[in-house]
């Protein structure tokens, strides 16, 4: 999957840290990283900026993941963005209740290299 | 799922321990042999609501923060900020809690974690007495985690 920006959305800086140094060793260390620190503040950050993938925590203060991926659809900007979910909260029937948002996969934390790889492909 | 029993528990935290502080931090943890003292440099907590309802304390010594934080960020303890410090460990005990209560209670189950949070002393936590301890070994540093666990989720 081709992939020139992506978008990471966490609360904790060390998480997006390490995220994006797993997309690094995935395959994807020419990609721009924008970071978020939580729903409200990716949402102002989309306005301005085009992003091929948004990846995010569904645990953050303001505005949680679930509301962050709900409004992305409401957008039209952002309706088919893919969105991948990283969160220590994974589970079968949230990972339904996400694709039917539209949301590629969950990939449970912590994070490594091949999850991404598993998920995004070579 | 597990019984709740002091066994169980003690299972579910040594895996859940070896699996986050493995792929996180590179370092291994195995059951300690024998409780050992220590001067505890960190002193975090977490509230779980989902599946169940419980708690959990982690106490660290400063040799094993220090190799934690250093080895999650790929450099030198004195190239971090306060902020830095904390946000890792807390993002640690995050995952952690997860991952305790996926092994404790079978792996597609609904998580429902607090916020973690640095705690300054344990008299912060009401209930000491309700909490059972566990001792661990990660590369030659102790390290304890107390956990109370209740069946009823909130």
């Amino acid at each position: 999957m081709e992939l020139n920006k992506i978008m990471i959305v966490d609360d904790s800086a060390t998480s997006r840290m390490i995220i994006k140094r797993c997309f690094q060793m995935a395959g994807y260390q020419d990609a721009t990283f924008i970071e978020a620190e939580d729903g409200l503040k990716a949402m102002s950050n989309l306005n301005r900026a085009e992003v091929d993938l948004v990846v995010t925590d569904l645990n953050m203060p303001k505005m949680d993941g679930t509301t962050f991926i709900k409004k992305l659809r409401l957008i039209d900007k952002t309706k088919k963005l893919p969105v991948v979910v990283i969160s220590s909260m994974g589970n079968e029937q949230l990972e339904k209740e996400l694709s039917e948002k539209g949301v590629m996969g969950i990939l449970r934390k912590p994070m490594t290299p091949e999850k991404v790889t598993e998920l995004l492909g070579e | 799922m597990l019984e709740l029993t002091k066994e169980n528990a003690k299972d579910a935290l040594l895996r859940a321990l070896q699996s986050t502080l493995g792929e996180m931090a590179f370092i291994d943890v195995i059951e300690a042999q024998e409780p050992q003292e220590f001067e505890t440099g960190q002193l975090m907590f977490i509230e779980f609501y989902k599946p169940i309802h419980g708690r959990l304390l982690l106490a660290l010594p400063i040799e094993i923060k220090q190799a934690i934080v250093e080895n999650i960020h790929a450099t030198d303890w004195n190239e971090l900020s306060v902020n830095e410090i904390d946000d890792c460990l807390l993002e640690l005990l995050n995952v952690l809690g997860g991952n305790f209560l996926r092994e404790l209670e079978g792996g597609e189950i609904k998580v429902h974690l607090s916020f973690p949070t640095v705690l300054f002393s344990l008299e912060e936590i009401p209930d000491l007495d309700s909490f059972w301890e566990f001792n661990f070994d990660a590369e030659g540093s102790p390290l304890t985690i107390s956990v109370a666990l209740h069946e009823e989720a909130e």
